[in-house]
């Protein structure tokens, strides 16, 4: 838990503070999420002084909470007030630790992949993904599953090379609130503002800067935060709100003047009872269930991983396919969402008779598939009418996912019913046909692409530096700045665009010394 | 049964599905197909370790999908790919053996076949129907 006794040194809750006060810093970074904190741990001794707001305090609590509220109004996701946490840590209090990177080809342009394509490639992040996997508290950024296997001494599945073996890593899962909450309490140069919210983006006369940040706490505390950069890490929804809802100069909001805030809006979806499979008692899966990894930790404990299916890079630009992960179901497992969208009528005593022919035991297993939606515009947060109790409009989240998006995930998982079906290993069933499917799809929880990177300010918010394109001085950190989701959660990656971002901030103030 | 009755139902039945090997039934083909002791619903047996209730749901799923009904002749007719297979092999584990290349054969090249949301090979599918005949010898 967080230690508030340690915690008390520079840890300030803004409803002490006197009405209208200014504060001020070089850099003012809002959300102490993963992100946030990230930024404001790197930036420790770098001569910048620090100021980090938090929406909540120590602890989550309901009305705190409820500023999170939105309505959806398009694929019914989970409710944001449950998603999001708006205490010290932010979601980092329940995520469940889940690592892998966004992978090379990610990051790619792809033709069938309307709006794909980074600024930057693969290579450029590599140094800061070693980071943050240190900062995750998961082994060496190091993914090549022939090699984890034989470290571990376990068995991949003999599949041809159009299959991709991949694995994922399981952080402890770090909890930045007590892991780091502490380091950022004790420090001189960072001041962490508990309950403070922004409520206004404030440019200055230019409209290329911002003068400040207009802050606001339930208790009816108004102040400002004036500094050099700022920094928004509150979270894949809330980064396009706080910009939206900043109408007071423009009515547009802030860093808007191409309608780009709040659009490409993506999820990863889950698909978890939809694909079913049978396959021989015999068939070795150790690989493929949550278990040790042959990396410890300073404390001993051994870093998690499990193993999963995708397709091969190079099959999936040929085939046109989005990127999937795939794992396999633990048994005995409860299954975590509501009854299969599609009814069974060929049990899988049936299909057990195709891999087993009468020669041993047969398993039925469900596959959990993690998938990539294209970015498409009208999947986009917008605001409603409605307000909070801090006067800031209420979202209205309407997650789309396109219909191609679906032929191309069933067309891929038929592909990997193949390669599993010739190696007999495992018969595969997959809903729907080949126009129609009929997958329900379930959030991740992962928001992402609402204020996005890019080199064209006309179909992105946030340039190679998460610096956005018309507001100088404002910078975005989270999954908000993805171009492209892949399929990997996305914590790994949010983490090291943050030291990137923080790296970044480094630069400039070491830049803006040296020449005066 | 005699290897010439046998000889002579395979033809015919073979005759019944229309398919290309009765074109090449000459004296070697009718003598490789008359190798095969019983037929097509015992072959199938023989595969799938006689499983038979199982494999009889997968093959009258895969006929109602198909629109085919559950009578000898329709199935020997949307099953005569396999069953051809069947009756060029010269005894039943060589045409198991033919069977799993071809089941293998079919999922790498993408001759499958969805059956209540299985993803069968084409050859298996056509098997699990072959199991539906009611009788292997009497055409």
């Amino acid at each position: 838990m967080y230690d508030r006794g340690r915690a008390a040194q520079m840890q300030i809750d803004a409803r002490t503070l006197e009405q209208g006060t200014t504060i001020e810093a070089d850099v003012c970074i809002a959300g102490a999420g993963a992100a946030g904190m990230t930024i404001a741990l790197d930036l420790l001794g770098s001569g910048l002084s620090v100021v980090l707001l938090e929406s909540g305090g120590p602890a989550r609590d309901d009305q705190n909470d409820a500023l999170s509220e939105g309505r959806m109004t398009g694929i019914d996701t989970w409710d944001l007030r449950r998603m999001r946490i708006r205490a010290l840590g932010g979601t980092t209090g329940h995520w469940n630790g889940w690592c892998r990177p966004l992978m090379r080809q990610d990051f790619e342009q792809h033709d069938h992949i309307p709006y794909s394509g980074w600024p930057l490639k693969y290579a450029d992040v590599v140094p800061w993904f070693r980071k943050a996997c240190r900062t995750l508290e998961i082994g060496e950024f190091q993914w090549d599953a022939d090699e984890r296997a034989r470290a571990t001494g376990k068995r991949l599945l003999p599949v041809s090379d159009i299959i991709e073996q991949r694995y994922y890593q399981f952080s402890p899962p770090t909890r930045f609130a007590s892991k780091y909450g502490p380091v950022l309490a004790q420090a001189s140069d960072v001041r962490v503002l508990t309950f403070a919210n922004v409520v206004d983006v404030r440019l200055d006369d230019s409209r290329r800067r911002v003068d400040g940040f207009l802050c606001r706490t339930l208790t009816g505390t108004t102040f400002r935060v004036h500094a050099g950069r700022y920094v928004l890490a509150l979270g894949g929804v809330e980064n396009a709100r706080v910009l939206l809802a900043s109408r007071s100069q423009q009515r547009e909001g802030v860093a808007n003047g191409h309608d780009v805030v709040g659009r490409y809006f993506m999820e990863h979806p889950h698909y978890y009872r939809a694909i079913g499979g049978v396959h021989p008692s015999a068939l070795d899966l150790g690989f493929y269930r949550r278990g040790e990894s042959d990396w410890r930790r300073p404390d001993g404990s051994a870093v998690q991983m499990l193993g999963a299916l995708g397709l091969a890079a190079e099959v999936s630009r040929r085939e046109r396919l989005l990127n999937f992960s795939a794992t396999f179901q633990a048994p005995g497992t409860a299954p975590s969402t509501p009854a299969p969208v599609v009814e069974d009528r060929l049990p899988p005593a049936a299909a057990q008779a195709l891999v087993t022919r009468g020669r041993g035991g047969y398993e039925t297993t469900l596959l959990t598939v993690r998938a990539e939606q294209s970015p498409m515009p009208d999947s986009r947060i917008t605001l409603t009418a409605e307000v909070d109790a801090l006067g800031m409009p209420r979202v209205a989240l309407d997650w789309r996912i396109a219909p191609e998006d679906d032929v191309q995930m069933r067309r891929a998982m038929v592909l990997l019913a193949r390669e599993l079906g010739a190696k007999g290993l495992v018969r595969l069933r997959v809903p729907g046909d080949a126009t129609r499917f009929v997958w329900r799809q379930d959030p991740g929880g992962h928001h992402m692409g609402a204020t996005r990177m890019g080199r064209d300010p006309k179909v992105s918010v946030v340039d190679v530096n998460c610096r956005t394109h018309e507001v100088q001085n404002l910078y975005i950190s989270g999954a908000s700045v993805f171009t492209t989701g892949g399929d990997s959660n996305p914590t790994l990656t949010v983490v090291a665009f943050a030291h990137r971002l923080a790296n970044t901030l480094r630069s400039e103030r070491r830049q803006e010394r040296s020449t005066g | 049964m005699t290897s010439l009755l046998r000889r002579e139902f395979l033809l015919r039945a073979l005759a019944a599905c229309g398919t290309v090997a009765y074109a090449s039934a000459g004296p070697r083909g009718a003598e490789a197909a008359g190798a095969v002791p019983g037929a097509a619903r015992s072959i199938s047996a023989g595969y799938f370790g006689d499983q038979v209730d199982a494999v009889r749901v997968i093959g009258e799923a895969h006929l109602r999908q198909l629109g085919v009904e559950a009578g000898d002749a329709s199935i020997r007719s949307a099953a005569r790919t396999t069953l051809a297979m069947i009756e060029r092999a010269r005894d039943q584990p060589r045409a198991i053996r033919a069977l799993e290349q071809a089941v293998r054969q079919d999922f790498e090249r993408g001759r499958t076949v969805q059956v209540e949301g299985w993803i069968l090979s084409k050859t298996e599918a056509d098997l699990c129907a072959l199991s539906l005949l009611e009788d292997d010898l009497s055409r």
